[in-house]
């Protein structure tokens, strides 16, 4: 199903804000100002931004920061006060060290969603809720056609990197892509 | 280790492919040829990116936050991402253990392409077609013996929760009585019923 720019742009929009409503609530558990402000950006939106990826910079590395506190005290890794906590997770925390120093030394905190390699598709804003969404009664699907959607020609994502989404708030710039 | 084939990523994907917030990594490849397969100008256009374990970890690493926060984490789609088997499950070894690891899958692959994915570690989306030969071979172009198989083997391996058969409604090919036989032939396999689930393709 083909959309519009200007409806992918209100779906890019909405997921954003979606999105950044998730970084407030992981933010208020873990103890750490992001400094959001109502984003006025008037231009295309693609969900995304560098406001954004510095909040979830500022995110990571406090998890970062929280996990490695907790292995070393033997405490569950998962960071977030969540009733419902996979059993694979748990039983994995011993391995938690490996992961993060996987992610610790691939520059977590550096890494800028770079558009370099692989293109970045932007996705769908859907409901969030976190909960198992496979339902057994007879559900119309769209062909996971979703999927398509957003996905930008490497001309466009060209365009995109040459006009960035403004920034607000005490948030440093990005660092450009591959630096 | 032989390097990933990717296509695309897609992030910030909610509710499509199971719990919480996702990342869709598409893999290059595919040894079906459906007429409606939703990616085939992806496939087409052959965009790929050679990427290896660690740099495809570090390209989803920036949505660690939000997989830890939702329970979500990373989806192999395509394609057909058992193509790549052994990649991802080199992967699982390298990423936080947090994070799900879902592979959408047509399941339609050697059996060796199955066994490295085939632990606990995965939860399984699973697009059968159809199970009758007949008709699997007209909408696909190949023959469904091997699939049939796996989703046996998916079955005795994999724990109930971790896995779902979709079974489409294919306009000109499945309608109510083909996918109705469908579901029953999956029983029969011993897929529970409430690991079935009916849907539809847009022409």
């Amino acid at each position: 199903m083909e959309r519009s720019r200007e409806e992918m742009a209100r779906i890019h929009k909405e997921r954003c804000r979606e999105l950044k409503l998730v970084r407030a609530k992981m933010a208020e558990e873990l103890g750490v100002d992001l400094h959001q402000r109502e984003c006025t950006y008037d231009g295309y939106c693609s969900g995304t931004c560098p406001k954004c990826a510095a909040e979830e910079r500022a995110l990571n590395e406090a998890i970062l920061r929280r996990q490695t506190g907790a292995v070393q005290s033997g405490r569950e890794s998962n960071v977030f006060k969540r009733e419902e906590r996979t059993a694979r997770g748990a039983a994995r925390s011993r391995v938690l060290a490996a992961g993060l120093a996987a992610i610790v030394s691939l520059g977590l905190s550096g890494c800028a969603g770079s558009t370099e390699g692989a293109a970045q598709l932007d996705g769908d804003v859907e409901q969030i809720d976190g909960g198992m969404e496979y339902v057994t009664e007879q559900t119309e699907w769209e062909n996971t056609e979703h999927e398509l959607e957003g996905l930008m020609p490497e001309s466009e994502l060209t365009e995109r990197e040459e006009k960035p989404s403004e920034l607000e708030g005490d948030v440093a710039p990005m660092e450009e892509a591959g630096e | 280790m032989d390097k990933f084939s990717v296509l695309a990523v897609n992030r910030h994907r909610m509710k499509n492919d199971g719990r919480g917030i996702t990342s869709l990594v598409a893999l290059a490849g595919c040894p079906l040829s459906c007429p409606y397969c939703i990616n085939r100008e992806l496939l087409a256009a052959n965009r790929i990116s050679h990427m290896t374990g660690e740099e495809l970890l570090a390209q989803l690493a920036i949505d660690h936050c939000y997989f830890l926060y939702t329970g979500g984490g990373v989806t192999f789609g395509g394609g057909e991402p058992l193509l790549q088997s052994r990649q991802i499950a080199a992967f699982a070894e390298l990423c936080p253990p947090e994070w799900n690891l879902t592979i959408e899958t047509s399941l339609a692959v050697p059996e060796e392409l199955l066994a490295p994915v085939l632990t606990q570690r995965f939860s399984f989306i699973v697009d059968i077609k159809a199970m009758q030969p007949e008709i699997y071979r007209s909408y696909t172009g190949k023959e469904n013996t091997q699939t049939v198989r796996n989703v046996k083997t998916l079955v005795e391996t994999i724990a109930p929760e971790n896995y779902v058969i979709k079974t489409p409604y294919i306009p000109d090919y499945t309608g109510e009585s083909e996918v109705a036989a469908s579901v029953r032939l999956l029983k029969q396999l011993g897929v529970p019923e409430k690991n079935i689930l009916t849907f539809s393709y847009i022409k």
